[in-house]
């Protein structure tokens, strides 16, 4: 059966253009589906005029440069690969920097895969570990309870229970503020 | 509004394919256990999509002959704040030749992969992919408001995901999918951009009502900037169209997306998915029409890739990426139809090229078959002899592609020249040269494809990475054999020759 889609294939593929050209372009096929600003862009405007039927259109091809041009696209192709296969390898040598930019596709897989989608692993990996892992995780979210933890761990050592570390530390404050007041503020 | 159309036929184009697809993904699969077999999966799938191609050609039929049109919301899913977001469907001309030619190609597809996957195991899980990629695609060309052309355009790249990672255990085809669903996000993220747009300025999702508004749209600034809002929006929704039509720079994901099974290559990496973006911009036209600098980006970006992307398919020589970088090309000529204002002219070329890219496709799939999975046109030739079927359809797809006077190509192609020839936008000079030397170039490389495949001396056994020789066409029971050995039921997983996937040329006698 693989033949069959082939075949139904093939029919439109050949005749679809000849039978639909002037109701699809020309006609009022597409008239409340599509918008065309006739004043600004006439294009449409003057291919209608130009027109004159399928069949004139055809026969006007032959003259024109689309033809010929694909025609000699054909001829060369049949000339390199048909009568003179040695031709295509001899243009390659010829032409080495502008084979490799084609063999390489331009280099826009290179540069999305090493320039862009690297840089944007760079810039997710950075906000990961910069932004999230470091900043908001460390420093906001596990920051600020390490800060009441280390806070609250210096005011338990203060707060010991002993008197005569209250004594001492009154001692201590009493000869500190008579210092302060005897020998600097005379 | 025409009786003539009613919602309940309409409703059933998009449902017939979804159930297929539903009934093969669920019963015919590990995941319901395997409940229905091959043949049952199969025949369900193409019965759905049959079904949907009649409908739609009696649509068409009635859209041309009564002039019946249909615009009508079916579901109202939400309200958000004043925005309503609405399932329903829009037929005009457009939709209903868009229909005609997503479910004729669907169905050619579906009968052509009977053959074409017979020995896979995969097979019932395919068929579940392309029936509900065939109602994704009827979704997005049916609908009337933005949301749902949403829906669809993302669950087009869905499927499009699905079926190039179809044979999942071979890296190449992940990583294919990959690039193509990470490529596509870029495009959407415009897309969806644009959408909005409308949204905010217009207040409204659906087409006709956005479109009443487009006068008003057309006389704003974008705040802060002194940039036309229209001219944002319309470059915003084309960046959606360059990622899943694939423009430059955004085409890189489709000549990878090339290590998919080739039914899908033609259905839609070819004929339909690809030309969503086209059918936006046209579907679009009221909103693009006020814009002449988005239609000179447009112009811009479709010359680039119509003759750029053309050069590259001279060098290559897998067979399948050949016609990838010409449908790339191909694709480039609509989206200058499209900067042209010739909206209908690149609709014309859409519908053209996807009958004769299809019918390309499939032909590169049975040449691949017959070859016994090498795809590589360097070690084919004389191949006519054995697949004359094959043979004649190809030449008549290549004559139709390269613009042969009185083939469908021809009147699509030489209309694009000539409208781009009238055309006055700035660059429309450069976009001549382009699409008329891409003219030489489609001629080139197509009839060297052609020429390498099937005239010439055959060169089956130079493959310098085929371990072994039993090189044989089969080309189903209309074509002749060249088999020596006929072992086609041993290839497990997805094709099971290990010289598939580490063929990498090694030195080039043809190039």
């Amino acid at each position: 059966m693989v033949w069959l889609p082939l075949v139904l294939l093939a029919i439109p593929s050949v005749v679809i253009g000849f039978l639909t050209i002037h109701p699809m372009l020309y006609g009022e096929f597409f008239k409340d589906a599509i918008f065309v600003d006739a004043t600004k862009h006439h294009a449409m405007k003057e291919l209608e005029e130009a027109f004159h039927g399928a069949g004139a259109m055809a026969l006007h091809g032959l003259q024109t440069m689309p033809f010929w041009l694909a025609l000699a696209g054909v001829a060369l192709s049949y000339y390199m690969y048909m009568v003179n296969p040695a031709l295509p390898a001899a243009i390659k040598r010829a032409f080495g920097p502008v084979y490799r930019l084609l063999e390489n596709k331009y280099y826009l897989d290179w540069i999305n895969e090493n320039i862009i989608a690297r840089g944007a692993r760079a810039l997710g990996m950075g906000l990961w570990k910069g932004g999230d892992q470091a900043l908001i995780d460390g420093a906001v979210v596990n920051g600020s309870w390490k800060l009441v933890g280390r806070i609250s761990g210096v005011v338990r050592w203060l707060q010991s229970g002993y008197i005569y570390h209250y004594a001492f530390a009154m001692l201590l404050g009493i000869f500190v503020l008579m210092t302060y007041f005897v020998w600097f503020k005379r | 509004m025409s009786a003539t159309l009613s919602a309940s036929t309409l409703l059933a184009v998009p449902m017939a394919p979804l159930v297929g697809a539903a009934l093969a993904g669920i019963f015919g699969t590990k995941f319901g256990g395997n409940h229905i077999g091959r043949k049952i999966t199969h025949s369900l799938t193409i019965l759905g999509v049959f079904v949907a191609f009649v409908i739609s050609a009696l649509t068409l039929k009635s859209v041309i002959v009564d002039g019946a049109r249909f615009n009508q919301t079916l579901y109202e899913w939400m309200v958000v704040g004043g925005l309503k977001m609405e399932v329903g469907f829009m037929v005009d001309g457009l939709t209903a030749m868009m229909m005609c030619v997503v479910t004729f190609v669907s169905l050619m597809v579906h009968i052509y992969t009977i053959g074409y996957m017979e020995e896979d195991e995969g097979y019932n899980r395919f068929f579940a992919y392309i029936s509900l990629f065939t109602f994704s695609m009827l979704m997005l060309v049916m609908s009337n408001n933005m949301l749902q052309l949403f829906f669809g355009w993302e669950a087009v790249g869905l499927v499009s995901y699905l079926l190039i990672g179809f044979w999942f255990n071979k890296p190449t085809a992940i990583f294919a999918n990959m690039k193509a669903f990470l490529v596509n996000r870029v495009g959407d993220f415009g897309f969806i951009l644009g959408i909005g747009l409308i949204a905010a300025y217009a207040g409204t999702l659906n087409y006709t009502e956005a479109f009443a508004k487009a006068g008003t749209l057309g006389g704003i600034t974008f705040p802060g900037t002194d940039w036309m809002l229209i001219t944002v929006i319309c470059i915003c929704l084309f960046i959606g169209a360059m990622g899943k039509s694939a423009q430059f720079p955004l085409h890189v994901w489709l000549p990878d997306s090339m290590e998919g099974p080739t039914p899908i290559s033609a259905l839609i990496h070819a004929a339909t998915m690809v030309t969503a973006g086209i059918f936006m911009v046209a579907r679009m036209s009221p909103l693009f029409e006020l814009s002449d600098t988005a239609l000179s980006f447009i112009l811009v970006i479709g010359a680039i890739t119509a003759l750029f992307m053309g050069f590259l398919g001279i060098i290559q020589n897998d067979i399948k990426r050949v016609v990838a970088y010409s449908t790339l090309s191909q694709l480039g000529y609509m989206t200058v139809a499209l900067g042209a204002s010739a909206y209908s002219v690149a609709v014309f070329h859409l519908m053209t090229h996807a009958f004769f890219k299809a019918l390309l496709f499939l032909g590169a799939g049975s040449v691949i078959i017959g070859m016994h999975h090498n795809q590589d046109i360097r070690w084919m030739g004389g191949v006519r002899k054995y697949m004359p079927i094959t043979w004649i359809t190809s030449l008549l797809g290549s004559l139709a592609l390269i613009g042969t006077p009185l083939f469908s190509g021809f009147y699509s192609k030489d209309m694009i020249i000539e409208a781009v020839h009238f055309s006055q936008l700035p660059a429309a000079g450069f976009a001549h040269f382009a699409v008329l030397a891409g003219v030489f170039v489609t001629a080139f490389y197509s009839f060297r494809m052609y020429f390498l495949v099937f005239h010439g001396k055959e060169r089956y056994d130079q493959n310098p990475d085929a371990h072994h020789d039993d090189h044989h066409a089969h080309d189903d029971h209309a074509m002749a054999t060249v088999t020596t050995t006929t072992s086609r039921t041993n290839r497990p997983g997805w094709c099971g020759c290990r010289w598939c996937c580490s063929r990498s040329p090694r030195w080039s006698s043809v190039s």
